[in-house]
C-alpha cells in the first residue's frame, strides 16, 4: 500500500505557521516594565474629591498661595501675579519685571514672592510689588516660607535654606553644615526643594533625595523628620520626592510627588491618611505640583502641565481650627 | 482524430494525487518563504566579516555598511521601551543595549532603573532587581549617592531600566544600537516592529544619539 503523505504535509504547514507566529510574539513581562498598576490608585484610598477647576487666562501657572486662610488665592506664572477672590474671579493682575517661582502668605496677610535670586513683597493694599531682599552669589530659589519672625528661602542650586528675620537681616543658613558622613544635608537630584511654615513658627522642609520631610526650629536646628522611600502609597516614590509640601493649621501634611504624580494627606505624625489625587487626574511636566491648603480643608494643586488650578475638598468634613472664623468658600 | 482521447478517465489526475501535489507545492512555497525570511534577517548568512557583498538577497545588508551609507540608531526621545528590541533583533542577543548618560544621573539611592517598584528594601538583593539579567550594577559612592553602571555583556536591550529611570528619575538610562554588534541589515528587523518609529538612520560620523553631553 502506498504510504499516505497527507498528514505530513499538514504537519509541515502547521509547523511553518507556528514558527512564523512565534517569531512575531510580543515580548513577555520579563522584558516589559508595566507601570499601569502603579498609576491606578485604589479608589478606597482617595479621601478627597475634585470640586473645581480654575483655568486662569494669560498665565503660565506655576505657583499658588492661599490668602486669608484660603478665602482668596494668589497665583503666579511667567511674569504675572494674579489675585483671585473666593469665587475664583480675578481681582488684581500684576505684570512684573521678574518671574516669581514661589509664593508664600505671611501670618499677617502679606504676600511674599520669590524670584530666582530675589524676594519681593506685595504691598498691604495689594497695589504694588516691591523688592524686599536681593540675594548674593548665584542662588536658584525654589520656595519661600514666612512666619511671624522668619523668612526662609530654599536655594536649589546650593542645597541650603537661607534664613532672614522679618526685617531682612540674614541669619545662619540651614543645610550648610555637612552631615556625619561629610555629605551634603539636602539631596536635590532634580532641584525640587519646597518649604512650608507651621503655625507654631517652625519650618517644614522637604529633603527629596532622602525622601524625608524635616522640621527645623527657629534657631535652624533640626527638630524631627519623617518619611520613607518606596512606590507604595504611604512612601515617597522615585529619585526625589516629595517635590512639594503644604501644612494645615492643625499640623497635618499634604504632599505632592512628581514622576508618579500623587498628592497625599498625612497626619501630624507622618502616617498616611489617604490620597487627594493620583496619576489618573494629575500630569507632571517635571517641575512638580505646587500646593496650598485652606483652613476649611481644601487643597489647591497647580497642574502646570494642563495650565489648571485643581481644587479638592475632603470627603469628610474638617473640624474647624480654633481661633479661625469660617471662610466664605465656593464648593 | 489522433487528438481524441480514447478514455477521458485516464487523463484525469486522481483526486488524492492532486491534493498531494498541491500540499507539496504549498509546503515548498512555505519553506521557500521561510528561507527567504531567515536569509533576509541574516540568519542564513554567516559571519558578517566574511560577507562578500554578493547582493543575492536584496533585503540583506550582509554586515556591510548599508548602501545608503547610514547606520541604524534609536532616538531616545521617541523610544517607549516596549521591550521588542530584546526580541526582534536578528541576533540571538540583541544589538540594542542600555547606555548611561552619567551627566544626567542623580546617583539616587532609590533608582527607578535599578529597583523593582515593589521593592521594600533598598539593597542589592536579586529579588529587588528590575533588570531581568542583573546587568545594572550599583556601587556606593557616598551617603546617599550610588553609581549605576550597565554591564554590556549581560544587557539584552529590553529597556525595563530605561522605563523605570524615565518614570521616576532623570532619564539618564536609554537604549542605543551598539554599532560594533549590529549586523546593519538594510531592513532592520527591530525597526520594522518598533511601534514608536524610534529607529532612525544616522551617519557613520555620528553613530550614536547621546544624552547628557551638552
Amino acid at each position: 500500500m502506498k504510504p499516505n503523505h497527507f498528514p505530513n504535509g499538514w504537519l509541515t504547514a502547521t509547523l511553518l505557521l507556528a514558527g512564523i507566529a512565534a517569531g512575531q510574539a510580543p515580548p513577555g513581562d520579563a522584558y516589559v516594565l508595566d507601570l499601569s498598576a502603579l498609576r491606578r490608585l485604589d479608589p478606597a484610598a482617595i479621601v478627597y474629591r475634585q470640586t473645581r477647576i480654575l483655568k486662569p487666562g494669560r498665565i503660565n501657572l506655576r505657583a499658588v498661595a492661599a490668602l486669608d486662610g484660603g478665602a482668596r488665592l494668589a497665583l503666579a506664572g511667567g511674569r504675572t501675579l494674579l489675585l483671585l477672590d473666593a469665587r475664583g474671579r480675578e481681582e488684581v493682575r500684576h505684570e512684573l519685571e521678574f518671574e516669581p517661582v514661589a509664593l508664600a502668605a505671611a501670618p499677617d496677610g502679606h504676600l511674599f514672592l520669590a524670584a530666582s535670586a530675589s524676594v519681593h513683597r506685595l504691598s498691604a493694599d495689594g497695589t504694588t510689588v516691591e523688592l524686599w531682599r536681593r540675594l548674593e552669589g548665584e542662588p536658584q530659589l525654589t520656595s519661600i516660607a514666612v512666619s511671624e519672625t522668619r523668612v526662609w528661602l530654599a536655594d536649589g542650586a546650593n542645597g541650603r535654606i537661607h534664613v532672614f528675620d522679618r526685617d531682612g537681616q540674614a541669619l545662619p543658613a540651614i543645610g550648610e553644615q555637612r552631615d556625619a558622613q561629610g555629605g551634603p544635608h539636602f539631596i536635590l537630584p532634580s532641584r525640587t526643594f519646597d518649604l512650608a511654615a507651621a503655625v507654631d513658627g517652625t519650618l517644614w522642609a522637604v529633603n527629596p533625595g532622602r525622601h524625608r520631610i524635616e522640621n527645623y526650629r527657629t534657631d535652624g536646628s533640626l527638630a524631627s523628620s519623617w518619611g520613607r522611600s518606596g512606590a507604595r502609597l504611604e512612601a515617597f516614590c522615585g529619585c526625589c520626592n516629595p517635590s512639594h509640601l503644604a501644612v494645615y493649621p492643625d499640623g497635618r501634611f499634604v504632599t505632592a510627588e512628581k514622576g508618579l504624580t500623587r498628592v497625599k494627606l498625612y497626619d501630624q505624625q507622618g502616617r498616611l491618611v489617604g490620597a487627594v489625587a493620583g496619576p489618573e487626574r494629575l500630569r507632571d511636566d517635571g517641575a512638580g505640583l505646587d500646593l496650598a491648603v485652606a483652613d476649611d480643608g481644601r487643597v489647591f494643586v497647580v497642574d502646570a502641565a494642563a495650565g489648571l488650578l485643581r481644587v479638592f475638598a475632603p470627603n469628610q468634613p474638617v473640624l474647624p481650627v480654633p481661633g479661625r472664623q469660617p471662610t466664605e468658600v465656593d464648593r | 482524430m489522433n487528438d481524441t482521447i480514447a478514455n477521458p478517465e485516464e487523463a484525469k489526475l486522481p483526486r488524492r494525487a492532486f491534493l498531494r501535489h498541491a500540499l507539496r507545492l504549498a509546503g515548498l512555497v512555505g519553506l521557500g518563504g521561510l528561507g527567504l525570511r531567515l536569509w533576509g534577517r541574516g540568519a542564513a548568512c554567516g559571519d558578517p566579516g566574511a560577507c562578500t557583498g554578493c547582493a543575492l538577497n536584496p533585503l540583506c545588508g550582509g554586515g556591510l555598511p548599508s548602501s545608503s551609507g547610514l547606520l541604524w540608531q534609536i532616538d531616545p526621545d521617541k523610544c517607549i521601551q516596549c521591550g521588542q528590541c530584546a526580541t526582534a533583533c536578528v541576533l540571538p542577543i540583541s544589538a540594542v543595549r542600555c547606555v548611561h548618560g552619567y551627566a544626567m544621573c542623580g546617583y539616587c539611592e532609590l533608582c527607578g532603573g535599578y529597583f523593582r517598584p515593589e521593592a521594600t528594601v533598598l539593597d542589592t538583593g536579586a529579588e529587588n532587581h528590575l533588570c531581568p539579567t542583573g546587568a545594572v550594577k550599583r556601587t556606593f559612592v557616598e551617603d546617599p549617592y550610588f553609581e549605576y553602571a550597565i554591564e554590556r555583556e549581560l544587557c539584552v536591550g529590553c529597556g525595563k531600566c530605561v522605563k523605570g529611570c524615565g518614570a521616576f528619575g532623570n532619564g539618564s538610562l536609554y537604549l542605543q544600537v551598539q554599532q560594533d554588534i549590529c549586523r546593519r541589515c538594510n531592513e532592520c528587523a527591530i525597526a520594522v516592529v518598533c511601534p514608536a518609529n524610534a529607529f532612525v538612520r544616522v551617519p557613520h560620523s555620528r553613530p550614536y544619539i547621546l544624552r547628557g553631553e551638552g
